[in-house]
């Protein structure tokens, strides 16, 4: 009995090592990414009342059976922030995977042929990288006209470029490796050398990279919603909810206040979640 | 040095000729024709072809670019739609206050980013003091101004919660409240001034004190543990001379960068806390842009903020190859 107990144990351990690399805080970043993840993609499932109807007194304070309390107009708050996790945590998670795609096509690509290709590459990228990128996207957003898939265009522009010079860095560390020269000599396409030897190799970087920029990503759609370029007014985006209700700060404060603290909540639960994650990859 | 500073100074005439450009495809995808506005809906065509005519509209792209950049170099940004001023005229009423605001967070955060760096070096629990800064630079921003302007300006009454001065109409020679005070020896507009920004700057500092805070911390860790700060132990140098002109002057650089970089993010964050506070600068100005759809105004205080970065960007550079002249080769 007791000699196939550690057999039992080993695999186990070995599956969930990752896991035991991280701390407890960062475990719980991780649950609640998983959480924050569920709530976005079932939340409005969930909900209480309906998030777009008036269901009560306007003005009512946070308690039973409005947890959140309810808006200037009697819809439930807790509800409509349950819709505006939605509406914010999706598309910041779009935002990041299409950058991913774009940055690291691009990197690869740039890595692999060298020469002049890569000196313009690094040429653009730098470039993107020096103008300040806020800005830019604001004012690209306030010249398509304001919307969510605007806004979410304009961050795209902006946050590819990080992950292409990250491929692209790494594409020139693996390129010299035995594996890939063994490769590159057998007479391996150039498609190939890509795709099965060069991008694997860049997956941990990138995925570091990328757990931790969601809080960023998060900050940053919050920020443009607050400037009233997301969603038109009866949409619930939490940075526009926190917007909208700004000037009754001192008589009801929940109005403002609990949307931005669940973004607050979003964001802490990515940041530990990407640290996480880098502990994890570290080990591996 | 001077050849370098060249070489940086047209780099960075690039950069903000590639801005000027993105501001100017930007203005000329709006669909309205700014000759048919001008004249009104009820015009004949006549008359709109032959101002169109006048004002260039029909002149090839690159033409209308290259007028686009005279006009710039001339401090010709464009007409606000929503105050019918000239933008250049709006810049400079409304740029002094983000200005002192912008200088005031930068100060302010700096003088964060020391402490925390120093907490983290010196404390023995700097694990805590990590998920403080993590859990600190993930509150949004508007999330931090709502919350001082709450407890410190409407439950305590500590410090002022909008505007920039209680003084009506206050105007000074410089625009500077708090160097107007001293300039005409009003010390009680000075303090007040003060006591108006000091709400605004802590939220625009928290992001500044805690990147550059990391970024000075793990600095710091690693110019203090290179030999030649033993052999300055070795030659019984005081602590604070060995810090300041061993430690801090070889640490310096990055940190420096990533202040440079965080004025660049400021300004999203500038507009929220302008608004928050009620503040009359160049953020609120853009914010209410925003809400009548002022497009000319919105890309002319994007452009002047885009020369404002591009300008720190160089001063930091300066500041680099002083503190360590091997980055000026």
């Amino acid at each position: 009995m007791s000699v196939s107990m550690p057999s039992i144990a080993a695999p186990a351990s070995a599956k969930f090592s990752w896991l035991r690399r991280m701390g407890w805080l960062e475990r719980i970043g991780l649950a609640g990414v998983i959480a924050i993840t569920l709530l976005a993609i079932f939340g409005p499932q969930l909900a209480p009342f309906d998030p777009m109807l008036r269901v009560a007194d306007a003005y009512l304070p946070p308690g039973l059976p409005h947890l959140f309390g309810t808006d200037e107009i009697g819809r439930d708050l807790f509800s409509r922030v349950l819709l505006g996790i939605r509406y914010t945590w999706l598309p910041g998670l779009a935002v990041i995977g299409i950058a991913l795609v774009i940055g690291s096509a691009v990197g690869v690509f740039a890595g692999m042929m060298g020469g002049w290709v890569d000196a313009l590459f690094q040429r653009i990228v730098e470039l993107f990288l020096v103008l300040p990128s806020t800005l830019i996207a604001i004012s690209v957003v306030a010249a398509l006209g304001p919307g969510l898939l605007n806004t979410m265009i304009a961050i795209t522009i902006f946050w590819w470029p990080w992950y292409a010079r990250m491929t692209r860095d790494e594409v020139r560390r693996i390129r010299s490796r035995p594996h890939v020269e063994a490769a590159r000599i057998s007479g391996v396409s150039k498609t190939r050398l890509m795709l099965r030897y060069l991008l694997p190799g860049t997956v941990p970087a990138l995925l570091v990279a990328a757990t931790l920029d969601v809080a960023n990503i998060i900050l940053t759609l919050s920020l443009m919603s607050f400037l009233g370029l997301g969603l038109p007014a009866p949409a619930p985006e939490l940075g526009a909810m926190t917007a909208r209700s700004i000037d009754s700060l001192t008589v009801y404060w929940w109005l403002p206040i609990l949307p931005a603290v669940v973004i607050f909540v979003m964001s802490v639960c990515a940041n530990l979640a990407g640290d996480g994650v880098r502990s994890a990859l570290r080990g591996a | 040095m001077a050849p370098y500073l060249i070489k940086r100074i047209a780099g960075l005439a690039a950069v903000l000729l590639v801005m000027s450009f993105i501001v100017f495809c930007l203005q000329s995808i709006i669909p309205a024709d700014p000759a048919r506005s001008l004249v009104g809906p009820s015009a004949p065509q006549e008359t709109v072809e032959r101002l169109r005519e006048e004002m260039g509209l029909n002149d090839p792209l690159l033409v209308q670019y290259g007028h686009f950049v005279s006009r710039l170099v001339e401090g010709d940004l464009g007409t606000s739609i929503r105050t019918r001023q000239p933008i250049a005229e709006d810049v400079l009423r409304y740029g002094p206050a983000t200005l002192e605001l912008i200088l005031a967070a930068m100060v302010l955060g700096t003088a964060l980013a020391f402490i925390l760096a120093f907490a983290q070096a010196t404390l023995a629990r700097s694990g805590a003091i990590r998920v403080g800064m993590l859990t600190l630079g993930s509150v949004p921003i508007f999330l931090t101004a709502l919350l001082l302007a709450y407890f410190l300006w409407f439950k305590l009454g500590w410090f002022p919660g909008s505007g920039r001065i209680d003084i009506r109409r206050f105007s000074g020679p410089t625009g500077f409240f708090v160097l107007d005070g001293l300039l005409l020896g009003r010390p009680e507009v000075t303090l007040g001034a003060l006591r108006h920004l000091f709400l605004p700057a802590l939220a625009l500092s928290v992001p500044i004190a805690i990147s550059v805070g990391r970024s000075l911390s793990s600095a710091l860790v690693d110019v203090m543990r290179q030999p030649y700060i033993r052999t300055a132990r070795g030659k019984g140098l005081s602590a604070g001379h060995i810090f300041l002109r061993h430690g801090l002057r070889n640490a310096a650089s990055a940190p420096l960068a990533m202040l440079g970089l965080q004025v660049g993010l400021m300004f999203g964050n500038l507009l929220i806390v302008e608004r928050v506070f009620a503040w009359p600068g160049l953020g609120l100005y853009t914010v209410q842009s925003f809400a009548t759809s002022d497009l000319p105004a919105i890309l002319g205080v994007a452009l002047v903020f885009g020369a404002f970065y591009i300008l720190v960007t160089m001063l930091v550079e300066i500041a680099q190859s002083l503190a360590d002249p091997r980055i000026a080769l």
